[in-house]
Order: C-alpha cells, then sequence, then structure tokens
C-alpha cells in the first residue's frame, strides 16, 4: 500500500479513527440480517416464532439436518459446484477474448462491433423464444452446456473489462508489438499478468451469477438429479409451504409445513459457500503491476 | 509552494515518470510505424486483413451473439402479435400496436412511470456515489485483515433476497416495535411509520437498496484502485500533498473510465426497477408512490400469460434504456474518452 | 432326450407368454400429466409403477415447477408439451386456455358414457350443474372442483380478555362487538398497566363490512342482479364506522403491513403476541387442535401453544356479526373451487378413443374410497395404511406428503365424502365452531372478457380509496366519488357483462 510514507498529521491521524469507527458501524448495520437468518435457523422447534428473540432460548441444528437430509443436496451441490466452475473458466476467458480487440482503437469496425454487442443488452427475445431457440434450434435441451453456453457473455461485465483495458498505456501493446508478437501473445503474456484485478473482478462476478442462477436450471432439465442447489434449496422451501393459489384444495389441507427455521437454514446454506470465495479472490486484487512491465 | 499549484505539478510528475521505450519514440518520429491508426481510406477488408491476428480473436465472440442473443431475437415480433401458444411465434396474428395501446391505456400508466423514473433517479442519485466513496475510504485502511472483514461482511447483504430482507424490514421499521421508532420514541418524538407513509416510503426504498448493494458495488473500483501505479502516490508525498490532493488528483482521475462506463449504465438503467424489492415491500397505502411498472404489468403478463403484452413492456422499457444510453455515451464522450462508443 | 423336450417346450411357452405381455404392454396407453405436486417425482418412482400396472397405462408425468408455475407451463406449451391432463389454476386461466385452443371440448354426455361416477359427482340432480362454470360458448371444457363443506375463516376473540372485561360470550351483533373492541382498547386488558391493545388488525374488518350485508371483493346477488360489493351503498355505512374506529385507536395503525410478519402465512403476530383481540387470520385447519399423532396442518394451533399458551386455552370463537339490518357474513368458499379446475389437452379431442380411456381410468381410480386413497397415498401397507384406532388412512414408515409425490402418485379426483372421511375430526370441529355460519360467497364464477382490462386498476382502486379512507386521509364522502370513477373506469362494463352471464344460469 503506499501509506508508508504518509506524515502522521493530527489531520491524518484524526480521518483514520473516524474511517474506523465508520467501517465499524457499516459492519454492524450489515451484518444484522445475517446474524439474524443464522439465529433463526438454530432455532429449535419447540421455541415458538411469533415471539422475536435476539437469540434463541433453545439452539438446535435439527433444521440443517433438515434441510441436508433431502436426497437431492448431494447432486445440487456438485451441479452447482460444476456448473460454477467450468462457466466461470469459459466465462471469463471469453470476455477478456471480446473486450481485448473492443479496446484497441485501431480493431476495424470497431464501432460496428461495439453496437453490435451492446444492442443485445437492450433487445432479446424475451423467455419464450430464448427457450425456444436453445432448446429446439441449438439442442440444448437437457444438455449440461445449456447452462454455460447461453450466459456466455455478460455484455456489461465484459464492457467494463473493455474500458480497464483501454484504460492500460498504450506503451504496453507497442513494447509487444516490437519484440513481433502476435495480439494473442500480447494479450496472454503483456495484458493478462497486469489485469489481474479485472479477471478477478469478473471471476467474482460470474461466480456469483453462476452460483445463484436456478431458472435455467429449472427451464431445461426435467429429472431431479441434475438441478443445481439453489433450485433443490428453493424447492425445500416451496414444498413445506402451501400460500399458493390452491388454498382450499383438498390435497393442500394434509400436508404440513416447513416453519420458518428450515427456510433460514436453506437460506444459510446456499449463501455461506459463496461467501467464502471472496478472501479466496482477494490477493489478486493486488497494485502496482502496470509498473513491472513498463521498465525496461 | 501553493496548494493551488498541486493538481499541475502532480500532472507534470506523472508525465515525466512514464517511461516510454527510446525506441518507439523514435520510430514514431520516422512515421510509418505499427503504434499509428491506418489511414482512413483503406478498403474495409484489407484493414481487417490487416489487423487479422485481432480480429480472429474476436470472432468467437461474434458466433457467440449470433446463436444465442441475435437468433432469439425474432421473438421480438411477440410485442405486437397476439401470441398463441399453438400457432407458435411465426403463425400468431399480428395485431400491430394493439400491446402498446392496452399499456398506454392503462389508467395509472402516466402515475406509474413516473414512480418509476423518480425512484430510481433517487437510487441513482444517492446509490450511484456510495461505492465510490465506499470504496476509497475503504482503500484508506491500512490493515489488511480488518480490511478483508470488513469487505466481506458489506458483501453479504448482496446475497439474501428481498423476500428474506423484507420480512426483516418490516419488523425493523415497524412503528411499534422497531428500534428505529423505539430509539425516535425515547428522544421523544412520535413514531413514523415508515412503510405506510407515502412521504417515506421512497425513502426507505433507496436506503434499504443502498444497504443492499453498496458492499457488493465497491469491487469494480477497489480493481480499479489497485491498478494505479504507486510511484504517483510516492513522489506526490514527496512533493507535501496531503491524503485528500491524492484522492482528488490521482485517484479518482484514474477511476474515471470505470465510473463512466458504471454511470452510463446507471443512467440506462432508469427505467428499470427492482421489482423483488418493491414487490415485497409495499402496500395499499403507498401505491400512488410505489407502484411501478414491473408490479403494474406483473399480472397481466405473467399470471394471464399474455405474453405479446409481456414482449410489449419489455420492448417499450429497452427502446428508453436504449434511448438514455446512447443520449448519456454521447455526453461521456464530451468530456472524457471513455463512454461505449 | 425327453428332458430337453421338455426344456425347449418350456422355453417356447416362455417366450409366447413374454411375447403376449409385452403385446399387452404395448397396447397400453400412454396418458402425460400436467397437474401440481408438492415435490418432483421421479421417473422411475414405485408407486408411479404400480398405478401403471394396476390401471394398465403409462402414466407419464410431466412436472411443472410449482413456484414458478406459469413460466415453467408456458415454455412446455411453447414447446408443443401439452398435457392429457392439465390442472388449470384458476378459471379465468381456463378461459385463456380454451381461446389459446390448449384444451379438448369435454361434452356432458362423453363424460357421463366413461365416467359415470365422476358424473354423478360433478353433475348432481341438475344435468349441467357443476359442469356450467366450466362452460364456455356453450361448451364444456373440463371438470370442477366442488367444494364440500362450505367455511368461512376461523373468528378467534381473546377469550381471557373478553372475560376479565365483562364479557361472558364473544360478540354477536355489531353493537357488541364495538363494546367489546373499545373495552379492550381503553380498559387495558392484558393488565400490563400500558395502553398497547387494540381490537382488530385487518382481517378484523371484514366482517364489518358484512354485517351491512355487502363484502367489498365480492359479486353477490341484490334483487336478481349480479352487483360488486365495493360500490354499494351499505358499504359507505361500513367505512363510516371502521373510520370512527381508526380514529378512536381500535383499529392497528400498523394494519396496513398485515397482521402476519412473515413466516407462515396464516399466523396472526399481532394476536399471538397480544396486540389484538380479535383476528380472522387462518382457516379451520390452522386452528384445529392436532387430533390424532401424525394430523397434519394445525400450525396456527402449534404456534400458539409454543407463544401465548393463555391465548389458546380461552379463545372464543365467534359468528359473522349481525349489523343493524341483522345482516352479516364472511368469505367463505363458492360452489366451485375457481383455483383448481381440471382441463384435459386438446390433442385427445382428436382422438376419442384414446380420451375415453382416460376418462374410464379416472374413473375408476376415484370411483372407490380405497381406490382413491391409493391415488394420493401410494401402496398400502408400503406407504400408508389405516389407522388401528381411528380409522383413518395416514401415512406410515416416515412418509410425508412430499416423500410419496416423489414416488409419483396419480391422484384422482376426490369427492366430499372422500374428503369427510379422511378429515372427519377437522370437518366437525369446523361445524362446532359454526364456521359455516353467516358465509357469504362470490356469485360470479367465471373470469369477464372485460376481467383482464379493467380488474387490477378496478381493485387497486379500491384498496387505496378503502385504505385512505379508514385512515382518515380522505373524507368518507370520497366513497362516492370512488363509486363514480369505479363505474367509469370499466367497473360499467364488468357489470354489464357479469350479468349478461348470470342471466344464462338456470336458478
Amino acid at each position: 500500500m503506499q501509506r508508508r510514507f504518509i506524515k502522521p498529521t493530527p489531520g491524518s491521524r484524526l480521518f483514520d479513527i473516524f474511517n474506523h469507527l465508520f467501517m465499524v458501524l457499516l459492519c454492524l448495520a450489515m451484518i444484522y440480517p445475517i446474524f439474524y437468518l443464522a439465529m433463526l435457523s438454530l432455532t429449535a422447534s419447540d421455541v415458538p416464532l411469533t415471539k422475536g428473540y435476539l437469540i434463541p432460548p433453545h439452539v438446535s441444528l435439527e433444521n440443517y439436518a433438515q434441510v441436508m437430509s433431502n436426497h437431492y443436496i448431494g447432486y445440487g451441490f456438485v451441479n452447482a459446484v460444476r456448473r460454477t466452475l467450468v462457466g466461470t473458466a469459459f466465462s471469463v476467458a471469453m470476455m477478456l477474448l471480446t473486450a481485448y480487440p473492443l479496446s484497441k482503437k485501431y480493431f476495424p469496425g470497431r464501432r460496428f462491433w461495439t453496437g453490435f454487442v451492446v444492442f443485445t443488452m437492450f433487445f432479446s427475445g424475451g423467455m419464450i423464444p430464448t427457450y425456444l431457440t436453445n432448446s429446439q434450434v441449438l439442442g440444448l435441451d437437457g444438455s449440461f452446456w445449456v447452462l454455460i453456453l447461453p450466459g456466455l457473455i455478460n455484455t456489461y461485465n465484459m464492457l467494463i473489462a473493455r474500458n480497464f483495458f483501454m484504460g492500460l498505456p498504450e506503451e504496453l501493446t507497442e513494447s509487444g508489438r516490437i519484440d513481433g508478437a502476435g495480439e494473442l501473445r500480447i494479450l496472454l503474456a503483456l495484458i493478462l499478468p497486469v489485469s489481474l484485478p479485472i479477471i478477478a473482478t469478473l471471476a467474482l462476478w460470474s461466480a456469483v451469477s453462476h452460483w445463484n442462477a436456478w431458472f435455467d436450471s429449472m427451464l431445461y432439465f426435467s429429472d431431479p438429479k441434475q438441478q443445481v442447489l439453489q433450485l433443490v434449496l428453493r424447492r425445500i422451501v416451496l414444498e413445506g409451504s402451501d400460500d399458493m393459489m390452491n388454498l382450499g384444495s383438498a390435497a393442500d389441507e394434509m400436508t404440513t409445513v416447513n416453519p420458518e427455521t428450515i427456510k433460514a437454514a436453506t437460506t444459510m446454506v446456499a449463501t455461506i459457500p459463496i461467501v467464502l470465495v471472496y478472501p479466496f479472490v482477494q490477493k489478486y486484487f493486488v497494485k502496482g503491476m502496470v509498473v513491472g512491465s513498463l521498465k525496461g | 509552494m501553493e496548494k493551488s499549484w498541486m493538481p499541475i505539478r502532480i500532472i507534470f510528475f506523472i508525465c515525466s515518470r512514464v517511461r516510454i521505450p527510446k525506441e518507439v519514440l523514435v520510430l514514431s518520429k520516422a512515421g510509418n510505424t505499427v503504434s499509428l491508426p491506418p489511414p482512413k481510406k483503406t478498403g474495409i477488408l484489407s484493414r481487417y486483413w490487416k489487423y487479422r491476428s485481432l480480429v480472429m480473436l474476436f470472432l468467437p465472440a461474434i458466433l457467440y451473439y449470433i446463436l444465442f442473443k441475435y437468433l432469439p431475437i425474432f421473438g421480438v415480433q411477440i410485442a405486437f402479435k397476439k401470441y398463441m401458444f399453438r400457432l407458435g411465434i411465426w403463425g400468431s396474428p399480428w395485431v400491430g400496436f394493439e400491446n402498446f395501446e392496452k399499456l398506454f391505456a392503462m389508467n395509472s400508466f402516466w402515475e406509474v412511470l413516473r414512480n418509476t423514473f423518480m425512484i430510481s433517479g433517487l437510487k441513482l442519485l444517492f446509490g450511484f456515489p456510495a461505492p465510490i466513496l465506499l470504496a476509497l475510504l475503504l482503500n484508506e485502511i491500512r490493515n489488511v485483515v480488518f480490511k478483508r472483514v470488513v469487505q466481506t461482511i458489506s458483501y453479504l447483504p448482496h446475497f439474501l433476497s428481498w423476500v428474506i430482507l423484507s420480512g426483516i424490514f418490516i419488523q425493523f421499521l415497524s412503528p411499534s416495535i422497531g428500534p428505529i421508532n423505539i430509539f425516535i420514541k425515547a428522544m421523544g418524538g412520535r413514531p413514523i411509520y415508515f412503510l405506510g407513509e407515502e412521504e417515506w416510503f421512497r425513502s426507505v426504498l433507496v436506503i434499504t437498496h443502498i444497504w443492499k448493494s453498496v458492499g457488493w458495488g465497491t469491487i469494480v473500483y477497489l480493481a480499479a484502485l489497485t491498478g494505479i501505479n504507486p510511484e504517483y502516490y510516492e513522489a506526490a508525498y514527496i512533493d507535501g500533498a496531503t491524503r485528500w490532493h491524492c484522492a482528488r488528483y490521482i485517484t479518482l482521475p484514474s477511476l474515471a473510465p470505470v465510473i463512466t462506463i458504471m454511470l452510463i449504465f446507471a443512467v440506462g438503467g432508469i427505467i428499470e426497477d427492482d421489482f423483488n424489492q418493491i414487490y415485497n415491500l409495499y402496500s395499499e397505502a403507498v401505491y400512488s408512490v410505489g407502484d411501478v411498472l414491473s408490479t403494474y404489468t406483473y399480472r397481466r403478463g405473467l399470471v394471464k400469460m399474455d405474453y405479446g403484452f409481456a414482449s410489449a413492456v419489455d420492448l417499450f422499457k429497452n427502446v428508453i434504456a436504449f434511448v438514455l444510453i446512447v443520449s448519456t455515451n454521447k455526453i461521456a464522450n464530451r468530456i472524457n474518452d471513455y463512454g461505449i462508443w | 432326450m425327453k428332458r430337453l423336450v421338455c426344456l425347449l417346450l418350456t422355453f417356447i411357452i416362455l417366450l409366447g407368454v413374454m411375447q403376449l405381455t409385452a403385446l399387452a404392454e404395448e397396447e397400453r396407453i400412454t396418458i402425460t400429466i400436467m397437474r401440481d405436486y408438492i415435490a418432483p417425482p421421479e421417473a422411475d418412482g414405485e408407486i408411479l409403477k404400480y398405478m401403471c400396472d394396476k390401471y394398465n397405462v403409462n402414466f407419464e408425468i410431466i412436472y411443472i415447477e410449482r413456484g414458478n408455475w406459469n413460466e415453467s407451463i408456458s415454455t412446455k406449451f411453447a414447446k408443443g408439451e401439452i398435457g392429457d391432463i392439465i390442472d388449470v389454476k384458476g378459471l379465468d386461466l381456463l378461459y385463456t386456455y380454451v381461446e389459446q385452443g390448449l384444451l379438448a371440448e369435454l361434452p356432458p354426455d362423453f363424460l357421463k358414457e366413461n365416467a359415470p361416477f365422476l358424473y354423478n359427482e360433478y353433475v348432481k340432480e341438475d344435468e349441467t350443474h357443476a359442469l356450467r362454470y366450466t362452460t364456455i360458448d356453450g361448451k364444456n371444457y373440463g371438470i370442477p372442483n366442488i367444494t364440500g363443506n362450505n367455511f368461512h375463516n376461523v373468528i378467534a376473540w381473546r377469550g381471557d380478555w373478553l372475560t376479565k372485561l365483562g364479557f361472558d360470550k364473544a360478540p354477536e351483533t355489531l353493537e357488541e362487538m364495538e363494546e367489546a373492541l373499545y373495552a379492550i382498547v381503553q380498559q387495558d386488558p392484558d393488565g400490563n398497566g400500558i395502553n398497547d391493545t387494540y381490537g382488530i388488525g385487518e382481517t378484523g374488518m371484514e366482517m364489518v363490512y358484512g354485517a351491512y350485508g355487502y363484502l367489498p371483493e365480492l359479486w353477490q346477488d341484490r334483487d336478481g342482479m349480479l352487483v360488486y360489493g365495493a360500490v354499494q351503498p351499505e358499504t359507505k355505512q361500513a367505512l363510516t364506522k371502521l373510520a370512527q374506529w381508526y380514529q378512536d385507536g381500535i383499529i392497528d395503525p400498523e394494519f396496513v403491513t398485515g397482521e402476519n410478519q412473515g413466516g407462515y402465512y396464516a399466523i396472526s403476530h399481532s394476536f399471538n403476541n397480544n396486540r389484538i383481540g380479535l383476528t380472522c387470520l387462518g382457516a379451520y385447519y390452522h386452528w384445529k387442535p392436532v387430533f390424532y399423532p401424525g394430523d397434519s396442518k394445525s400450525e396456527v394451533y402449534l404456534e400458539l401453544q409454543k407463544a401465548n399458551p393463555e391465548a389458546l386455552e380461552t379463545i372464543m370463537y365467534g359468528t359473522p356479526v349481525t349489523g343493524p339490518e341483522g345482516k352479516s357474513g364472511m368469505e367463505g368458499s363458492a360452489v366451485i373451487n375457481a383455483a383448481s379446475t381440471v382441463g384435459f389437452g386438446i390433442q385427445l379431442q382428436e382422438d376419442p378413443e384414446r380420451f375415453a380411456k382416460v376418462l374410464q381410468v379416472y374413473d375408476a381410480m376415484s370411483s372407490t374410497y380405497e381406490n382413491y386413497i391409493e391415488s394420493i397415498f401410494g401402496i398400502r401397507g408400503v406407504h400408508w395404511d389405516y389407522d388401528e384406532t381411528t380409522g383413518f388412512p395416514g401415512l406410515i414408515n416416515g412418509n410425508d406428503s412430499k416423500s410419496v409425490a416423489r414416488l409419483g402418485i396419480v391422484s384422482g379426483f376426490e369427492c366430499n365424502e372422500y374428503t369427510y372421511l379422511r378429515a372427519k375430526p377437522r370437518i366437525d370441529w369446523a361445524y362446532e365452531k359454526k364456521l359455516d355460519v353467516g358465509v357469504l360467497s362470490n356469485q360470479l364464477l367465471v373470469p369477464l372478457a372485460s376481467a383482464a382490462d379493467y380488474q387490477d386498476e378496478l381493485d387497486k382502486l379500491r384498496d387505496e380509496t378503502f385504505t385512505k379512507i379508514i385512515r382518515g386521509d380522505l373524507p368518507v364522502d370520497a366513497f362516492d366519488d370512488f363509486v363514480a370513477e369505479w363505474y367509469r373506469l370499466g367497473g360499467q362494463q364488468l357489470t354489464d357483462e357479469a350479468n349478461e352471464w348470470y342471466a344464462t344460469l338456470e336458478k
């Protein structure tokens, strides 16, 4: 960090104190709902839920046991991890590959191609035409790749990456060209090592998006064993609820409902894995990589 | 040294520190180099050939967009049709602008549109700078562990759905049992029914939206911040710049490319609304300020399976968003070079 | 040698038998099912296989995602996948499906011929009684779900508070109700020294409307014509009363966000937490006690047991209070359950033989009690059995409704007799608590052509206006403007269409 040289002026110190204080308050404000959910998920079943508790009188893991005992959780987890890893890898690679040419001013038809991709951000067929294209024209119904390919490039994110590339010094590319390298080599050997922060960002966004996705899984797969975790969890919550349109139907009158505690436990199970990813990605947010490659 | 000269000194300093390999300087002076853009008179095809290695990198993307984005676009015509499942997209009958007429003829349409813009506008005004400021503040934290903890915690709200959050907020903001009102009452004030009063509802939407998204929103700015050459800061300090000077003349300008594009997208998104947030928090008492385009049309489009109508609403929103983005982009281009086009 | 010949013969016979059974199986028709399953069925589910074998058909379940019913079923339709038997979740959807050409016509005679039991159940004395509701332009398109028991929601008073304040039973008239509510608000029944109790939340208001004769959300008969409750002059009287109550602090000021604050929808936090004295949230099966081990539902009862046992013990169940003209009412189910109708895919119209077979199979499935129970619970002795003490069929071996759904149940049609047989204790309980008294139900049972255009707006106008009047943001006289506005914005159209339909009903 660049603060090695700070002259500890009183103003500076005061700022630091307030800053840290502010951060602490921020954390308290933000952690409250997760804390509340965590407590709810640990609440034993003999505790009434209409009374509010900060910490429940009886704590138990039974909610988690019930969620995890669902037959499909294991499959859901594996499917989600698989899709997240493969999807993120391909997406990030593809987005970088697309952003780089668009960032170069001499890319032929640059304005046209930029318009070409931006247009798709606004005009799309909608749920049914997309579904029909993917399933019938491209034959992806029921295939693992339907989770990866349609969402391969998030244009929005890709453009941010493009702008990041545009902010890199032109000399970087030029020094590579002087040495006779082709564009691909320049990209791989020169640009990417310096772009770790944006790569990490793209990876993070992509991973979270894949991890949280469930709608496509629902549309294209009918076998419960092929569903992703989020859908399995959604179903657990819905299986245990009957606030659907069918109130009064005899069958609904016989079903027993999952309490709120199960909902809380499923949210925790869904959220914790992906939240833990950030600390690992953090180390790629490292400073000053641009400098190194310019010197000499 | 007078402080007002600071910015100029810093800029000069930056320029002097950037080292351009001598060879490039020489070559560019000689004239014909690869680093110069080509003269415009060259034919299109030969340009593509000239830069073929770059073009090849882009080819997979073209394929992707054609297959997965442009192919389904034929479905946009549904907005002008009465979509019948059995007739398919091609076979369903044309109805011209009927779906759009239905939309505009709805009694509260203008009120709803106004609400959408108001809420999104407020979110933009307060919600756009928030992650930037937070990113800058986070950047000033020296203790790596503390910083990482704060960041992770600040991301958490992003992952919770509004279905869950609404339950929490309804309790939190309750005039009788919510902590905020308990505090207000303790201070001698009258409790405020935040979610039930028109004057407050919008503010609640904006504040809870910021609360949920600010942490996650800092990521992209933090990524950009790490790309700033630390030598600039070193040199600035040596010359006596304060932290404030650094922030204003080094950090912010370096973030310009990212901020610009985020801003353009944000403005384009003004016609959008956060259906999940509003649907879960609103009630009859606040319809007049809280009912937005998506809540208003959701029953008609989705529940009644009128896909022609739903498609028309989407198209309407998208056209507006597109116009907004193009305009903002033009403005951005005047100011700096980092627009979309 | 003889041995060899014997062996060969046996082998040939075996082959022959296999061929024959294969032939028999090949003759099995396929029936595709698009119905609501509480959990996704597995393709090779045990119960599914059993049902296939029992009825000698190939049942194929096309799972529709419960939480995203419309999107899920729309994409199937768009793809050209139309089930043979389809759950239509709402009569307005029935109209939409028919308009889209998705459903086959089911002439009553055809139904009578192939499914006599169902026909008798669903049509009863009057030849086209129930099928009127699924008849569009003279043609019938499905089988409606006839509701047997017509109960309104529970009316639960805090008996301990009432007793303390000097009332010995639940109020029966609007005056008594007013008295009781004012006492609750002003005389601190929970004895904590603070005036923090309210009379009612949003659910308690319904009775007040009913006391004047008309419920704002229903179409009711007035002198032989259908009228909409929200625009009747009597409703103005109800609103006047409610506005007065709000001003006097009888109504919980937080009523707009509802008595339920998250969690299971039928639980009233306001009631459980000693905030209000009367709630009407929840149906009989939420409030009933648990009658026997394995008895399902009772969510409100169980929660109250944990959260506020004193309240639970002293609940006084009331009936809808009568107003100045002796009228009363709360909403109960209509003649048919509009939210659940069954339709048959259009492809059956072109294949009358298969259509007939489908009807026959479902008729067989629904015509005896045990067949029906099998169709919803599975194999007797494996998944369910009759309970020794009570005689009710119950799930055994750790199964619950979700697990049997996963194994592929193929549900038949439940007739009222079965409901009663299965759920006798709770239904008796409901009658005991007089939940069938004072039921008002929606007389308009078909979607109106213009409903799609106007209904949402009109509902929004109504909700907004009424809330404002009650809270005092608008004077009660604003009601008159509301009525004019309502008619102007499409209400007149709807009323006319409603009466057009109403006139065609033989009464």
